[in-house]
């Protein structure tokens, strides 16, 4: 008994000692916590100086499948707004997270929680009975999730984050609203300059290891041929390469993109083959040091493929 | 404000109408001459065009995007409507993106999953006994949802064969319970508890029947461990099946902002089958401390150590056991590339202190397991174990394996695990299990 004692003391002291290093807040402004870098990007662009906007992945880290580490708590413990893609993007971590998290603010349906989908229109939302859903590989049950990738999407994720931040804090309601026309103009201008740049590539086909590009593709008036894996999140098996490689030479595709998460193995195998290039492609904002920005996420895309159609003297197809 | 968009849109809607519904008669009135398909192209693109500028008159535009949000959802509903969307197996509390979704009865179901385990054993106290074995292990059916802005549920039912510890010691046999082991599927509500989320100074209240959170592995499901059996420690101080019970957990988020600690404390009844603990007369409770320290020792590297002491009647009056235990687990992930390569090895311990009539019996019990994650899917592991029993301190099982495991995809992995028993009450012997887990439904992510 003298033994359980001894341990339940230390146990004790181990814990008040650890327990009253107590957080400090540093300051007044809005706390934002949002899943991916786009999201924080954005949300720091509408919410100025009155917010502290931090991301709880990494722009090179595969989005679906993050880890729920403790550490992602705290932060979320601390939020005063959190923002997520939604559509089961994050299915696989940000539920653990959020119910851990013991702030009922950013709970679902709370007043600081930010489903940024809201008002997207939807691409591949799956037309199958949901039981054979999973044949297909992942396939998100709502939809494709990577919405982010069409510029113009990004003022309706605006939009979200203005109008929760002027309900969360009403008297910045005009500033926010102001960013919001100041982003939205800058997006739109931003904008002409990328399409221009992509114009004479109009329906150049490509291919794609992953299915994440539904949205960049139409806002971009790209064609996506075919990707390099089997079936979402399925990885390819050597007839399918075999296949892409027929694909390739019948509508002489000269691009294969890829975002940093993946093993570019396969994709690289395809293109020696075929004499095509592998080119690696920002999923976000993050994903490569010189992608800091949302408009640097469209402006490095836009400008390797620009430079990689140019090299590869593919002829887009009118 | 509204009322004017809604105006617009209506005016817009009617305009586009009427435009098809001209094109379609100007296009039949000329149906003889060469131009109708090119001309029907070229209204085709103005109707679409119109429906570039009624979609850019209802893109949100500072507070309007809770209306714009609905537009967009009740036409992402009609498009997509019927029964494949009224099946959907996932419904998670975040809002839909198709609102009209969220309103049918299906809708309002809780995440379902069933998951089956189907085993291959060869193993056997003695040769004679020693047998191959296949079939379904356990069907496990688990039922999860928040209940309301306040609190979740999770139910989870088991369908297994009774089992018993890998190599009982003759002494702690008991024939009543033998007597179940004739391969028979029976069920068993496993878990059921609903859990209050946001208490006040950073508590959470769980109240039921549930895994306890001893140590690291125990509130985790068997089919997600690392290997294929429960371990030895595991068996001989608790059950096959953990250390189970009934009664009520409150987690303490600890206000450390340096690293993430939370304290657990559990009163429990007492459980029914264990073999260190069990219910007891005269209010005679099982009280369970554990605290959990997490550190990210950088991007990709996080250590736990958790410390636990448990202490409850070993009998039905007089007796009681303490048990204190430690565990350690390292995780090795990079952040980029963290489908293809991983390393964590995980190790808990335990110390029993069992008060009887002839004085107090000392007895340990720990493992220690890695795993070498070297493709997508492929992932290569060894497991070290080492028991006691709480009763008998003088018995003990050590035993060696190589794990071998095959992800086909999240929701089916197939694994074999080769294991040398040793021991001193038993000849040593080599045994080997074949592993196939699936799961069919939305299934939560198990605690990291």
């Amino acid at each position: 008994m003298k033994c359980a004692k001894k341990y339940i003391s230390a146990g004790v002291i181990l814990t008040l000692s650890l327990a009253l290093s107590l957080p400090a807040r540093s300051n007044d402004k809005l706390k934002l916590v949002t899943t991916i870098p786009d999201l924080a990007d954005i949300a720091a662009r509408i919410g100025g100086d009155r917010v502290e906007v931090e991301a709880l992945a990494k722009g090179y880290q595969d989005p679906h499948f993050v880890d729920a580490k403790p550490s992602l708590i705290l932060k979320l413990k601390r939020a005063d707004m959190f923002i997520q893609v939604g559509l089961d993007l994050e299915i696989g971590w940000v539920p653990p997270l959020l119910e851990a998290a013991r702030n009922k603010n950013i709970f679902y349906g709370g007043t600081g929680y930010v489903n940024a989908s809201e008002g997207i229109e939807l691409l591949e939302v799956p037309n199958v009975d949901a039981a054979q859903l999973r044949a297909q590989g992942d396939i998100h049950v709502w939809g494709n999730p990577h919405f982010w990738l069409d510029p113009m999407n990004g003022k309706i994720i605006a939009g979200n984050i203005s109008a929760k931040l002027s309900k969360i804090s009403p008297s910045d309601a005009s500033y926010f609203q102001n960013n919001l026309a100041t982003f939205t103009a800058q997006l739109d201008s931003a904008n002409a300059v990328w399409m221009q740049k992509i114009a004479p590539f109009k329906n150049t086909e490509i291919l794609a290891y992953h299915n994440s590009w539904p949205y960049f593709e139409e806002h971009f008036q790209l064609r996506i041929a075919g990707f390099i894996e089997a079936k979402p999140g399925i990885p390819p098996t050597p007839g399918h390469l075999v296949d892409l490689i027929q694909i390739i030479k019948n509508k002489k595709i000269g691009v294969i993109i890829i975002s940093p998460y993946f093993d570019d193995k396969p994709a690289k195998s395809v293109a020696s083959q075929v004499g095509a290039k592998v080119i690696p492609v920002a999923p976000s904002v993050g994903a490569f040091k010189e992608v800091k920005s949302y408009f640097d996420l469209f402006s490095y895309n836009i400008d390797v493929l620009v430079k990689a159609f140019e090299e590869t003297e593919v002829a887009p197809i009118h | 404000m509204n009322t004017i968009r809604h105006l617009i849109r209506h005016l817009a809607r009617i305009g586009i109408l009427a435009i098809v519904a001209t094109t379609v008669a100007f296009a039949q009135e000329k149906s003889d001459s060469n131009s109708d398909k090119e001309q029907i192209r070229q209204l085709q693109e103005r109707v679409l065009e119109l429906e570039k500028k009624l979609s850019a008159i209802s893109t949100p535009v500072s507070g309007f995007a809770a209306a714009d949000s609905i537009s967009a959802s009740i036409q992402t509903g009609l498009f997509n409507g019927g029964p494949a969307s009224m099946l959907q197996p996932v419904l998670q509390q975040q809002q839909s993106p198709a609102g009209l979704r969220q309103s049918t009865s299906q809708g309002m179901n809780p995440n379902i999953s069933v998951i089956g385990t189907f085993m291959g054993t060869r193993d056997g106290f003695s040769e004679a006994e020693r047998d191959i074995n296949i079939g379904l292990d356990e069907a496990e059916f688990a039922f999860n949802a928040v209940v309301d802005p306040y609190a979740r549920a999770d139910f989870y039912i088991g369908a297994g064969k009774h089992s018993e510890p890998t190599i009982l010691p003759e002494a702690l046999h008991d024939e009543e319970e033998h007597a179940h082991e004739a391969g028979a599927m029976s069920f068993e509500l496993e878990e059921a508890y609903v859990t209050l989320l946001h208490l006040p100074l950073s508590t959470q209240l769980k109240a039921g029947k549930f895994r306890t959170k001893f140590g690291k592995l125990n509130e985790t499901h068997p089919h997600a461990y690392n290997f294929l059996d429960m371990p030895l420690m595991y068996q001989y101080f608790f059950s096959t099946h953990g250390f189970v019970d009934e009664g009520i957990s409150v987690r303490w988020l600890l206000p450390n902002s340096a690293f993430f600690q939370e304290l657990t404390l559990q009163i429990l009844n007492g459980p029914a089958e264990n073999f260190s603990f069990t219910r007891a007369e005269k209010n005679r409770l099982l009280y369970l401390a554990h605290l959990k320290n997490y550190f990210d020792l950088n991007d990709n590297t996080s250590l736990e150590v958790g410390l636990l002491g448990a202490t409850g009647p070993n009998d039905v009056t007089d007796y009681r056991s303490n048990i204190f235990a430690a565990d350690v687990t390292l995780k090795w992930k990079p952040l980029q590339k963290n489908r293809y390569s991983s390393f964590e090895w995980s190790s808990e311990f335990l110390l029993s202190k069992r008060n009887e009539a002839g004085g107090e019996i000392s007895s340990v019990g720990w493992f220690s397991n890695m795993r070498y994650q070297f493709a997508k899917r492929w992932f290569l592991g060894g497991l070290a174990e080492y028991s006691e029993f709480p009763e008998i301190d003088t018995m003990n099982h050590k035993a060696y394996s190589g794990i071998l495991q095959f992800y086909a995809t999240e929701f089916q992995k197939f694994e074999i695990q080769g294991r040398y028993n040793d021991g001193n009450y038993f000849d040593s012997f080599f045994d080997v299990m074949l592993r196939a887990v699936f799961v069919i439904g939305a299934h939560g992510a198990h605690q990291y």
